[in-house]
């Protein structure tokens, strides 16, 4: 079983990505020998609310029974806990995502804490998406840091039973923060924009396979790359089990 | 045969070649710009320090490493190094950053390539929050691939020139463009093919500091055909560098 754990379906402002509706990454998934990917909305990233781009993603996929819905939520609007509550409910999400660099607020936003606080209540996994698409690349009027991972490293410290993604982290900031990623056990890192010679196994070397999660960044990275590494990694089966699936069945509660 | 015409020496050569051959690629266009250190503007004893490198790995790889003449344009002796590595075996020049693309200083580098017809790899970035001072974007290779309509460039980060670079190449038949630079971005390796046509797009994936296998998948997950996957996976460079 192969679990893509962390892609996007829906619209970017920029352009016309291929493959960004339910129907088309069925295909995708199906040819990539991919049996379940987490998707979360592409809109809720711009809309003023983005339990509109929830709602209207889970509903497209309400009968894709291998897309599993993953819910962007921003602690800074005062729906924040309704909607938890209200995708749980109704949709039946296996996580969340945050884009704090999108939505203008900070790590030390005291409504982030009070979120995370019962998201570790509802054993519910967060990821944190660092960054969207390469800063030196983006649209000229939408220039986005990407997020501190020390400083996600130092709000999760608070929260030791949660289970953190780190989504779209890059190679050099795995290395940077290893020692740190080793004593937190529930930190687990996402492959999408992992690029360097022989990545994989360097990334298993650094902080070992059990904290590792295959992602593809669907629909904006092609799917081939992220799937062609993890050939070239030539993984153990322990390690292929993991990376692939396991972990993301075990974070996302997914079976 | 899959050429890879955008790799870097690192410390550690041997890995290089082995990802490569393990990712299918036969042969690898190397420059150096340093191993420890990339200096902007280098001096000519790095220079030559960097190619210097370069043959070693030709030597020590001599079925897969072709070497480029990574060259400053501000050196006076520049035609000279180039000569010396050309001697060596080397089939391209590297230019980076020490000049922009579009300064006169590059133009005897420029003739020189033209006489021994071999291509230049002109770094080349259009970065949204601005270049280093003497970084070149799209549109100071176009100022020389004008002033030099028979040299050949291959103009670097395909991901990095973006929908704006492609377009801005267009005209200029002597620009060829290489798919390294950022992510595996999706649709840019097929926009790049409809708008340049496929024998101007070539494959490279600035390994090791990007992954051979990650930017193999820019090319096989595209959807375009195979006969212009063969094109840009070694064709193209192939036919250019008389392999």
């Amino acid at each position: 079983m192969i679990i893509d754990a962390n892609a996007f379906l829906g619209k970017w402002p920029f352009e016309d990505l291929p493959n960004s509706d339910p129907e088309k990454l069925k295909k995708l998934m199906k040819k990539e020998h991919i049996d379940k990917t987490l998707v979360s909305p592409i809109e809720g990233i711009f809309y003023r609310d983005c339990q509109q781009a929830n709602e209207k993603l889970f509903k497209k996929i309400e009968n894709f029974s291998n897309l599993v819905p993953v819910a962007v939520i921003n602690p800074a609007l005062a729906n924040w806990e309704e909607c938890i509550d209200e995708n749980l409910k109704k949709f039946k999400i296996k996580g969340i995502k945050l884009h704090p660099n999108y939505h203008s607020y900070s790590l030390d936003n005291k409504n982030l804490k009070l979120m995370l606080e019962k998201l570790e209540v509802l054993e519910l996994p967060v990821i944190f998406q660092i960054r969207m698409e390469d800063r030196r690349t983006q649209h000229p009027l939408i220039q986005v840091s990407d997020l501190n991972v020390e400083e996600i490293l130092k709000l999760a410290k608070n929260f030791p039973r949660l289970p953190i993604v780190l989504g779209g982290i890059v190679y050099g900031e795995v290395e940077k923060h290893r020692t740190q990623l080793l004593k937190m056990k529930i930190i687990f890192i996402e492959t999408s924009f992992v690029d360097t010679l022989n990545c994989i196994r360097r990334l298993i070397d650094l902080i070992g396979h059990k904290r590792v999660l295959f992602g593809t960044h669907h629909p904006f990275f092609y799917t081939k790359s992220a799937v062609f590494k993890i050939k070239e990694a030539d993984l153990s089966s322990e390690e292929y089990s993991s990376i692939l699936a396991d972990n993301a069945k075990i974070i996302f509660g997914i079976k | 045969m899959i050429i890879d015409a955008h790799v870097h020496c690192s410390e550690n050569m041997s890995e290089t070649v082995d990802s490569a051959k393990k990712n299918g690629i036969d042969k690898i266009c190397v420059s150096s710009l340093g191993t420890r250190h990339w200096f902007h503007n280098p001096v000519p004893r790095e220079i030559k320090k960097a190619n210097d490198e370069v043959i070693r790995a030709m030597r020590n790889f001599p079925d897969n490493v072709i070497g480029f003449c990574y060259l400053n344009p501000r050196h006076k002796n520049s035609l000279a190094e180039l000569e010396r590595c050309i001697k060596a075996g080397m089939r391209g020049i590297k230019l980076w950053i020490a000049c922009k693309a579009s300064d006169k200083r590059l133009y005897p580098i420029a003739k020189e390539s033209i006489k021994l017809d071999i291509p230049v790899l002109q770094h080349s970035f259009n970065k949204v929050a601005g270049n280093y001072p003497n970084e070149s974007g799209s549109e100071n290779v176009c100022v020389l691939a004008e002033r030099f309509p028979k040299l050949k460039i291959i103009m670097a980060h395909l991901t990095g020139a973006g929908y704006k670079g492609i377009l801005k190449i267009k005209k200029h038949k002597n620009i060829f463009i290489d798919t390294s630079g950022g992510f595996p971005v999706v649709a840019v390796t097929e926009y790049a093919i409809n708008q340049l046509g496929p024998e101007r797009i070539i494959f490279g994936s600035d390994a090791p500091g990007r992954n051979f296998s990650v930017h193999l998948g820019k090319i096989y997950g595209a959807g375009i055909s195979e006969k212009d996957k063969k094109l840009i996976l070694g064709e193209n460079i192939r036919k250019m560098l008389k392999i």
